[in-house]
């Protein structure tokens, strides 16, 4: 017998982004959602329900992490199709990642609608940080929200899943009302690196307000 | 020449130079070869070496589940149908190769055609559910 759901609404969440970003270290931080995980041998893809638990209910992302057919070149139609959101990753050590994002912007919205994407940039945490805040302007032009992000670090894990929430939800008060059990074996962030990432949020979230949603 | 040898054991070397230093390969094609890869189209042994240069992942470990061959025109039409685990990953990928193997003059065998593709990732039939 199949256990009763335990969330409110659950969408399909697509995680691309050049091999070798993060992508799979980065969903692993999630507990629940790496206990209940399932890889899905005839599609090739792992499906992590991550579940987040907002003042709107219960939301779960089924997020679909490759199992590295993106090193072999693009991602077939199948893995977008019937995508209700993304996260664009990319390594902040490297510019040939940031480089590739329209083409994942591309390949995303070549299938799929008017979808909430959500940029980010992992990896924050390591010394040789090599594109800086000021350098990345792709999500302005898209309508796109950007964080960086540090998976070993926990370092903005949730944001990105709280702003697609935000606007799948269609709700801009919406906020978590417990936060999510994360893997708590981390990479700690020096003082300097956070007050650091904090004056290139600020700069990021001045660059470019949220969007107003317009329908 | 007996294709049901040369066949396999191109085919088992060819992996496992692929597996572990691609950037020698470059010798079994030729100006003349063509080489589809994940729907890619690209011609002659510099595209092709350019190609395998930018692919993602250095080590990888290709079985194959099977290899089938045909006399073809003096040369060899081979199907393969496998699995590859890169490594650094998790689950293996399947895989189709085909290839047609040409003789030169010198009676050296080069690639002369390739169509090589990642197997699945079509649509979650259950979908997407957990």
């Amino acid at each position: 017998m199949q256990q009763a759901p335990h969330y409110d609404a659950m969408f399909k969440l697509i995680l691309v982004g050049d091999g070798g970003t993060g992508k799979t270290t980065f969903v692993k931080r999630h507990m629940t959602g790496e206990f209940e995980k399932r890889y899905v041998a005839t599609v090739g893809v792992e499906v992590h329900p991550l579940t987040f638990h907002t003042n709107c209910g219960t939301i779960c992302f089924n997020c679909w992490d490759t199992a590295g057919q993106e090193k072999f070149g693009g991602l077939r139609d199948g893995y977008y199709i019937e995508g209700q959101c993304a996260i664009i990753m990319f390594d902040v050590t490297s510019r040939n990642t940031y480089k590739n994002v329209p083409n994942w912007y591309r390949d995303i919205t070549r299938v799929c609608d008017k979808i909430p994407i959500v940029l980010v940039g992992n990896k924050v945490d390591c010394a040789d940080r090599q594109v800086k805040a000021k350098m990345i302007n792709f999500h302005h032009k898209k309508g796109l929200q950007y964080y960086d992000v540090s998976a070993k670090s926990n370092y903005n894990f949730e944001k990105p899943f709280v702003w697609l929430a935000k606007s799948l939800a269609r709700s801009p008060d919406l906020q978590l009302v417990e936060a999510p059990v994360l893997d708590a074996n981390v990479v700690q962030l020096t003082a300097e690196q956070q007050n650091r990432l904090m004056q290139d949020q600020q700069e990021i979230e001045n660059a470019a307000p949220l969007p107003a949603d317009d329908d | 020449m007996d294709y049901t040898q040369v066949g396999p054991s191109f085919v088992q070397q060819y992996y496992s130079v692929f597996g572990s230093a691609r950037d020698q390969l470059t010798g079994i094609y030729r100006p003349t070869s063509k080489l589809t890869w994940q729907g890619e189209q690209m011609q002659g042994q510099e595209a092709i070496a350019a190609r395998f240069q930018q692919l993602a992942f250095n080590e990888a470990q290709f079985k194959t589940d099977s290899i089938e061959c045909q006399p073809a025109d003096g040369g060899i039409l081979i199907s393969v149908v496998g699995e590859v685990l890169l490594k650094e990953e998790r689950y293996a990928l399947k895989y189709s190769d085909v290839f047609i193997l040409s003789q030169d003059e010198q009676q050296q065998f080069y690639v002369a055609n390739q169509i090589f593709n990642l197997v699945g990732g079509g649509v979650d039939t259950q979908g997407g559910q957990a």
